[in-house]
């Protein structure tokens, strides 16, 4: 984990004409690609949120590079809808003649589309990247809330997005998750091949909108070999937050009158003796501090003078 | 950039959506026939948006398009009629618009006054890829090119 590509160089940069033409003529690349798309769309699970499942669904693929997942999904009789930042990669996606539509944009700045446009959506190795700032007014947390907060309004009621990543550590798994969690999306991580080191993947599998009595949660794939339970729980649900119990607070505080109705009538409260004498030798103290001129404490400070004076 | 994309397409900084403007080359690419597909996209359109990308690249189907969407039981009617050979005419005007007119060059305008380029039908949305009309007199300054209606204007200010 020593050379990850997103601590080298932003997306736009990294992805440069050398490393575009990696995804069209290393076949490993391809085939690596090709796999994840194909399982992404298996997990994306169409039939339950599209109608009929003869019918074509519409696709968004985020960072969709060359165009190579977006085959898969061409080749699954979908049509889609291609983002990416980098111009070598697309220039890639237009020569092989892709059967999408691609549009360049930065996904941390959000998703252009209208709300309720998409039955899915698919992103293969992506989400890193987002992790990363590139410049000094880009914030990570911003950059992926704003993202699933759009790809959220962008998506149908009860469609699914199916993004794998690849996480530097846990802490990043549990960053990116509560950013999801706040957008709203309900979900839960799905991981390959939990015991292999090298197979081992991550899919983030997140509905939009409530969830489906009818669907079932997907089930992480394993080796033939290893039929047994896996020692690692393959899948993680996001648990929805407790909600404090606030209605039994408030009937206990009802009958209480606060300061704030005792002195409707009145402009302004007054303010306790205490929290006057407090701000007092707060001033006090800090003028001190500054060298400046005080008066001594006394225990006359902060109180009202009488009246006949 | 297919005329369905460019319909759900709005503009990433104000929300609006985006008119295609200065089209200069536009591609006809055959799909098959997709009844379904097209019947589930109607409710998700903009129809007005849409008669709007039709003048825009000239395609001969918007006499085919009428000035309002199809009702919920005209669907249904047009579901019932989807046929193969004989396609309904707004059907065939929807199949060749959403799916096999790609614009290839052109702009997209946001309401605001910002645009975005579409080369190779890849539009950039990109935030420091949008031409803001204020930046059009910087750009000619520089050298780029500028639309002639505001290269007029600024001539005739230099020759007064």
């Amino acid at each position: 984990m020593a050379h990850r590509p997103e601590s080298k160089a932003p997306p736009e940069v990294f992805y440069d004409s050398k490393e575009a033409r990696k995804y069209i003529l290393h076949a490993h690349t391809v085939d690596v690609q090709t796999r994840l798309a194909e399982r992404a769309l298996e997990l994306l699970d169409l039939s339950s949120s599209a109608r009929t499942t003869t019918s074509p669904a519409l696709i968004l693929d985020l960072g969709c590079g060359t165009g190579l997942s977006g085959d898969v999904l061409s080749r699954a009789g979908h049509f889609w809808v291609g983002m990416d930042i980098s111009s070598a990669m697309l220039a890639v996606a237009v020569q092989r003649d892709v059967d999408g539509d691609l549009i360049r944009q930065d996904l941390g700045e959000g998703l252009p589309f209208r709300i309720g446009s998409f039955d899915g959506a698919v992103s293969i190795s992506v989400l890193q990247w987002l992790c990363q700032a590139e410049r000094s007014e880009q914030d990570p947390r911003t950059r992926l809330f704003m993202f699933f907060m759009t790809l959220y309004a962008c998506l149908r009621r009860g469609a699914r997005a199916v993004l794998q990543f690849y996480p530097s550590h846990e802490r990043q798994i549990e960053f990116i998750f509560t950013q999801a969690k706040r957008a709203g999306f309900d979900g839960g991580l799905v991981v390959d091949y939990p015991n292999s080191s090298r197979a081992k993947k991550f899919y983030l599998v997140l509905r939009a909108g409530p969830p489906d009595a009818t669907s079932r949660a997907p089930r992480a794939a394993l080796p033939p070999s290893s039929e047994t339970v896996p020692t690692i729980a393959p899948e993680r649900r996001l648990q929805p937050a407790g909600k404090p119990d606030s209605a039994s607070s408030s009937v206990a505080t009802a009958a209480v009158v606060s300061p704030a109705q005792r002195y409707a009538h009145r402009k302004t409260s007054p303010r306790s003796a205490l929290a006057v004498r407090r701000f007092i030798e707060k001033k006090r103290a800090r003028r001190l501090r500054q060298g400046k001129s005080v008066r001594p404490a006394s225990k006359y400070s902060g109180r009202r003078r009488s009246t006949r004076f | 950039m297919r005329l369905l994309t460019h319909n759900l397409l709005i503009c990433p900084v104000h929300k609006k959506p985006l008119a295609i403007r200065h089209v200069t080359s536009v591609d006809i690419i055959a799909v098959e026939y997709q009844p379904q597909f097209i019947l589930r996209m109607i409710p998700r359109l903009d129809w007005s948006l849409l008669r709007e990308a039709a003048l825009a690249v000239e395609s001969d189907c918007i006499d085919a398009l009428p000035e309002t969407p199809p009702r919920p039981q005209e669907l249904e009617f047009l579901e019932s009629t989807n046929d193969e050979v004989e396609r309904p005419p707004v059907m065939a005007a929807l199949q060749r618009l959403l799916l096999e007119t790609h614009v290839v060059v052109g702009q997209l305008h946001c309401e605001h006054g910002e645009y975005y380029q579409i080369d190779e039908g890849i539009p950039n949305l990109l935030a420091d890829a949008a031409v803001y009309p204020s930046e059009k007199v910087s750009a000619q300054a520089s050298g780029a090119p500028v639309d002639e209606e505001t290269a007029i204007p600024l001539d005739e200010q230099t020759g007064s």
